[in-house]
């Protein structure tokens, strides 16, 4: 046996793969497929303070590769996250991490204040300081490393549960940023979410969809994402958590062993939905075949 | 020691045998594969959604709705028309290759066989993939359905065959004329439903491009029958995870379903397809 079990703040990860948010939706969706406790955690839909039905379609358009989406957070609302959606996630024997939104700082915290004053039982934040398809906030408050210094401050007071910020790569220097936010308290930075990405149709000239931009993900962007968790690991000693195209055990290695202490699961839960549960034994079977007792000497084992 | 395997408990991730890729007619391909879950689970309206290479281009899997199964032969049949890079790829795929597929997904069409006299089956173009699975499944309820299919010019119909020899009746409409009724499938049910002199007991099942699905939900009310429609859209997970498949709901406030998980069949006045 190897051990797969890694650390991120005050949680133990029964192994390093966990479900990117709005690829795995809340969990409940991929139950027929295999068994969800076999991951080292999932990671919520984007949740925010009111329902949210979303942008207009289309939303989606494949590409080289990759696919863009213009989702818009479209979400049921911690309300009914709570009492909805939390009863199956506490049947769940893996790490249940809750990724929350807001339009302003004030939100973020009423946010979270609603889940640390509820009753239900999960293990840790990721804070969505960085999605490219909200009008408000969204990308915005990534780009800005005071505000996003600023609300991690605040939710890091907030709360004694693990604390994930999720960077976006959409800004000039995603370093400086994680630094920020490692100072400001956060556990863990979590990157990339989705690169701005456009498409149009040719025959009708018109946007592939309807937002006109939206958010790239898959393994097109797989080279970038790696190469900016590269940069951060070089900024900031708390655990990195890679996302972006990882399609196979192989992607999920080339992350860690560029630095991220864990990986999340994306776009490619789309195309196979128990490919998540594959890479947790095909990463095991890599630690036998190579000899490493524990996985985590995989982290920055990079040689360059 | 031994290495540990993915614990999938799934019965809805498939490896196929495929058995047969058939051109009906210019395209149009039906595709057989070798599956007893499929052939005996399968129920009206659902689809399933295939990965057709193991590339990354396309990315995303291509839904296909369940055309035809048979248990007594543990095979299930898809029919297509190729439009692009996936169909293109799906048709030359060969016998004795494997087909990977999630499904049967999706929702299908409700069959009241108390309040349901007559079913009139209303296809437009490669809508008529669902049909004949429908088509059997009325007849072993024992209500004889009727096929109305609209395409643009005659060598666009197919499987006629297969409809005649189960004793479905059925009645063609061409854009130009070249075979049956001129005009659109949807003129031809409603010339139909003006000359009965009474609706009670008629319901329309019907699969095809938005464009002929908007004005058969008008028809529908309007000679007040149900109407249940199975729609298509772009998807990108099949499973309810990417929320890239909705379509309006019917009603004031904005309201999306998502074609995957609670369709592909709706009732006509659940859903507002108009724009
Ligand atoms: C539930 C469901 C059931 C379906 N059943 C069948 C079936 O039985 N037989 C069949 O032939 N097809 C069916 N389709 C449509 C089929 O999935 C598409 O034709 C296929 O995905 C096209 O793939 P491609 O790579 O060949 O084309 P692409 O290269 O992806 O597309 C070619 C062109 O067609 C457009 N397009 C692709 N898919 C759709 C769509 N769903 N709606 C509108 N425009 C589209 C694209 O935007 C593009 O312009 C079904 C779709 C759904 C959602
Ligand atoms: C359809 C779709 C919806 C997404 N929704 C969210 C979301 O709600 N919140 C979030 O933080 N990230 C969201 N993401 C971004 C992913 O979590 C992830 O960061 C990104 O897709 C890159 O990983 P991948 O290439 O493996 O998909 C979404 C991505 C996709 C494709
Ligand atoms: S296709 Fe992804 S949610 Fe329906």
């Amino acid at each position: 046996m190897s051990d797969l079990k890694v650390n991120i703040g005050n949680l133990t990860l029964k192994n390093p793969v966990l479900t990117a948010s709005g690829t795995f939706g809340y969990g409940e969706e991929f139950s027929s497929f295999f068994d969800i406790n076999d991951l080292g955690g999932i990671i919520t839909k984007t949740i925010t303070l009111k329902p949210r039905v979303g942008n207009p379609f289309p939303r989606i358009a494949e590409t080289p590769s990759g696919m863009l989406n213009s989702i818009g957070l479209a979400n049921v609302g911690v309300d009914a996250f709570i009492s909805e959606k939390m009863p199956f996630l506490k049947t769940l024997n893996t790490a249940v991490i809750v990724n929350v939104a807001g339009n302003t700082v004030e939100e973020y915290v009423e946010l979270i204040s609603k889940l640390e004053d509820s009753d239900a039982e999960f293990d840790g934040y990721e804070i969505n300081v960085s999605c490219p398809n909200v009008k408000e906030g969204g990308v915005l408050f990534g780009s800005n490393y005071n505000i996003t210094a600023e609300i991690t401050r605040k939710i890091r007071k907030a709360t004694q549960r693990c604390v994930i910020i999720k960077l976006t790569p959409n800004v000039t220097s995603i370093g400086d940023v994680a630094a920020a936010v490692e100072q400001a308290g956060a556990d863990s930075v979590s990157l990339i979410n989705t690169l701005i990405g456009m498409a149009i149709d040719v025959d009708t000239r018109r946007p592939k969809i309807a937002c006109i931009t939206g958010g790239l993900s898959g393994p097109a962007i797989k080279p970038v994402a790696l190469a900016k968790v590269f940069e951060v690991s070089k900024r900031v000693n708390i655990p990195i958590i890679g996302i972006g195209g990882i399609m196979n055990y192989q992607d999920a290695l080339e992350f860690m062993m560029a630095g991220a202490t864990a990986i999340e699961v994306g776009t490619a839960n789309f195309i196979d939905p128990a490919i998540s549960s594959t890479i947790v034994a095909n990463l095991h079977n890599y630690c036998i075949s190579h000899n490493i007792r524990h996985v985590r000497e995989i982290v920055s084992s990079i040689i360059a | 020691m031994s290495p540990i395997t993915a614990s999938l408990n799934s019965e809805l991730i498939h490896n196929s045998e495929i058995l047969e890729v058939r051109e009906l007619t210019p395209r149009i391909f039906r595709m057989r594969f070798h599956n007893s879950f499929l052939a005996r689970n399968s129920l009206p309206g659902q689809f399933i959604n295939i990965k057709v290479n193991s590339e990354y281009n396309p990315l995303w899997r291509r839904p296909f709705s369940i055309h035809q199964i048979n248990s007594g032969e543990n095979w299930a049949d898809i029919l297509f028309k190729v439009i692009g890079k996936g169909t293109d790829e799906l048709s030359r795929m060969n016998p004795g290759e494997s087909l990977d597929f999630i499904g049967p997904l999706g929702n299908s069409f409700t069959i009241k066989p108390d309040s349901m006299k007559v079913a009139y089956m209303v296809a437009g173009g490669l809508g008529i993939a669902p049909m004949l699975i429908l088509g059997h499944a009325l007849l072993k309820l024992e209500i004889h359905p009727m096929l109305f299919y609209g395409v643009r010019t005659e060598s666009e119909f197919c499987c006629l065959d297969d409809f005649e020899s189960a004793g479905i009746k059925v009645h063609l409409a061409t854009e130009d004329g070249s075979r049956g009724y001129k005009g659109f499938v949807t003129a031809l049910i409603e010339s139909t439903l003006r000359d009965m002199p009474s609706t009670t007991g008629i319901e329309l099942f019907s699969c095809g491009p938005n464009p002929m699905l908007l004005p058969l939900g008008t028809i529908a009310d309007r000679y007040n029958v149900p109407c249940q429609v199975s729609l298509e859209t772009l998807m990108g997970c099949g499973v309810g995870a990417c929320l890239g498949c909705g379509v309006k709901a019917n009603q004031n406030e904005l309201k999306y379903l998502y074609v995957c998980t609670q369709g592909p069949v709706f009732n006509s006045n659940e859903i507002n397809l108009s724009e």
